[in-house]
């Protein structure tokens, strides 16, 4: 875990902590890749990564809100997604057997991006997800 | 009236199951829905050529769906999937044991 002094804020969304609310995130970081010339792929890949760690913080976390930020370049994206608090570390998650109902979450996440931290942001735990272009 | 925030549709025609939208937390209950009980007597399929969204949600529902339709000796056809249900299927390592049927 890391510490991170100045969390990317622009392009910031905070919503209620309801799934309903899956598509309006999906929406928010399809938009702000889109407008850093990021390819249909890369915003696809942002698209599951959101989705993904949204519904685990909706799922496992007690906050009433949701935060996702998205910063980035023609050349990387970063996604930040609060909170993580029941995360205790990432690790490297590990692909489920084929018939198991669950646990494919993270290692999703972890299999399309290059770089998945747990940071500190304002005394709270957020996942950081980093992709890079090529 | 279709809802017009709906951001999944699942049309059930006999055996044949048609999917389009997004398949996420919040709508994969409808999908699951209309899986269960399965319906027909014979293979199901389910046409998933406009689902434009799937995470990990509903993939529970797929592998459930066909864990239940194995029970019974019956199969789960995957019709015609779209890049995003082809892309998460292949990362999960699932492409080998679903019953997959690509457009023709």
């Amino acid at each position: 875990m890391s510490s991170f002094d100045t969390p990317p804020t622009d392009r910031q969304l905070t919503v209620e902590a309801d799934v309903a609310n899956l598509g309006r995130l999906r929406e928010h970081v399809a938009a702000a890749a889109d407008r850093t010339g990021a390819s249909d792929d890369i915003i696809e890949q942002l698209q599951l990564v959101v989705s993904e760690l949204a519904t685990n913080a909706i799922q496992y976390n007690d906050a009433d809100t949701l935060t996702v930020a998205v910063h980035g370049d023609d050349q990387s994206w970063t996604i930040d997604v609060s909170n993580a608090d029941g995360l205790v570390e990432i690790g490297a998650p590990t692909l489920p057997d084929s018939s198991a109902l669950s646990g494919r979450g993270l290692f999703l996440v972890d299999s399309v991006m290059d770089r998945v931290e747990l940071v500190e942001v304002d005394g709270r735990l957020h996942v950081r997800c980093v992709k890079f272009a090529g | 009236m279709s809802d017009p925030t709906a951001r999944l549709t699942v049309t059930t025609d006999g055996d044949r199951i048609v999917v389009a939208g997004d398949i996420d937390a919040h709508t994969c209950p409808d999908l699951a829905a209309a899986l269960d009980p399965l319906p027909g007597s014979g293979d199901v399929r389910l046409d998933v050529a406009d689902v434009g969204f799937i995470d990990s949600s509903g993939l529970r529902v797929i592998i459930g769906t066909h864990q239940q339709a194995e029970a019974s000796d019956r199969r789960l056809l995957i019709e015609q999937p779209s890049k995003s249900v082809s892309r998460i299927l292949e990362i999960s390592g699932l492409t080998d044991h679903l019953h997959i049927v690509e457009a023709g």
